[in-house]
């Protein structure tokens, strides 16, 4: 009934395309508000006929918000006399992992993810499995003046909701198709360190990590 | 509801082969499991989508040396091995997941290897009545307004799609990208 056939190699689409394209895909996504939290717009969502063995899988940003996180901080005082150089290493009090839907390894594809969100939120995010806790906050730090101060590391947080939709063949010809699990997917990621010292004798604009850093400090 | 179980491998040997090939297709009845899966009273053929009328390829379990009990998409011909059952169970987010049992030896559909990887294959393997494991189970998902449909492994999250879409025997492997296939009334 079967004559045992020789299988030909099926051309597996190619998750991954240039970060130009990305770039350029998306680039008028992102709505920055003053707080810092962004809401992206959804592009319109691919339908109908596509290429299957053109048409990449086309991953679309629902939602996403950006909130400051302080990840290490340490109170520290400085009495009169004893300024200048002190080594000082943070405390850890909190952490920002990379997930795609609650999975902490990042495959290719959701790295892929991660440069459509980066465009949206307009900052450079973390695109591979990635977490603040892998490098500890120690630095040296110059007080030349008495005060109360807090000295933090931390990061933007940015989390929200995404669709993946895929040229799903039949035939010569395609179906866009969602094909994200459960409907639609999460992620979380979070952008380049910034560390810095803040005082109470100085107000800090809200939805700053500064402020989020002031904040800590019994002022 | 039965509570034998059977755990066979996927490969026969010819002669098991030769006295089986063309078995008749038995009658289409629920199989409640202690999985809690229940099948559909009717069987199925699951058909590549958008193919020519005189040249319907369905998902079909392989005969031959070589890919015998493995899954190929093959000139549809109505015989036992090309009918399937479809087992059904209701998840609590209101989706489903389903079991695929061969019309010929009731076999269920599985995915080597937890279908880690593309390019496995899509297999056969006896079925446990009492429990159904994740490389067992199936999901469907439907191409709106059309009767179009992909089937993503529950162990995975891959799709199942032949190796060479246009090709008559072409093994039907795990892949990123979904083929699209037709279920209707065999």
């Amino acid at each position: 009934m079967n004559p045992n056939p020789t299988p030909r190699p099926r051309t597996l689409l190619r998750a991954m395309a240039s970060t130009a394209a990305v770039l350029a895909a998306v680039g008028s996504l992102g709505l920055v508000n003053a707080t810092g939290a962004a809401a992206a717009t959804p592009s319109a969502a691919p339908s109908g006929v596509c290429n299957p063995a053109v048409d990449k899988p086309v991953q679309d940003i629902l939602n996403s918000k950006v909130e400051a996180v302080v990840t290490d901080f340490s109170a520290i005082n400085v009495a009169p006399g004893t300024t200048g150089q002190r080594y000082q290493t943070l405390t850890r009090v909190d952490t920002v992992t990379t997930t795609v839907n609650r999975n902490t390894e990042i495959s290719a594809s959701a790295s892929f993810l991660f440069f459509k969100v980066s465009a949206t939120v307009g900052f450079s995010v973390q695109t591979t499995t990635s977490s603040t806790t892998t490098t500890t906050a120690s630095n040296t730090w110059n007080f030349n003046q008495p005060g109360y101060y807090g000295l933090y590391r931390g990061t933007q947080k940015v989390s929200g909701e995404y669709v993946e939709y895929t040229c799903a063949r039949a035939g010569a010809i395609g179906f866009w198709l969602n094909t994200t699990p459960n409907g639609k997917g999460t992620f979380t990621t979070f952008g380049y360190p910034e560390e810095g010292t803040v005082s109470c004798a100085s107000p800090e604009a809200a939805g700053t990590l500064r402020n989020a850093a002031r904040q800590r400090l019994a002022c | 509801m039965s509570v034998s179980i059977r755990r066979l491998t996927a490969l026969g040997t010819t002669a098991i082969l030769g006295a089986l090939t063309l078995a008749a297709a038995p009658p289409a009845s629920a199989w409640d499991t202690g999985s809690n899966y229940t099948c559909d009273p009717i069987l199925y053929r699951i058909k590549a989508a958008n193919r020519p009328v005189f040249n319907e390829l369905a998902l079909t379990v392989a005969l031959s040396r070589g890919n015998h009990g493995s899954v190929i998409q093959y000139q549809w011909s109505g015989e036992s091995n090309q009918k399937w059952q479809v087992c059904r169970k209701p998840m609590s987010d209101g989706t489903q997941q389903v079991v695929f049992r061969d019309a010929w030896r009731h076999w269920c559909a599985d995915v080597d290897r937890d279908g880690r990887d593309p390019g496995v294959w899509l297999i056969t393997v006896g079925c446990d009545d009492n429990y159904v494991p994740d490389k067992q189970k199936f999901t469907l998902l439907n191409v709106p307004n059309t009767n179009y449909t992909a089937i993503r492994t529950v162990s995975s999250g891959k799709w199942l799609a032949a190796q060479s879409f246009d090709t008559n025997g072409s093994q039907v492997v795990l892949s990123d990208t979904p083929d699209l296939w037709v279920l209707e009334l065999a």
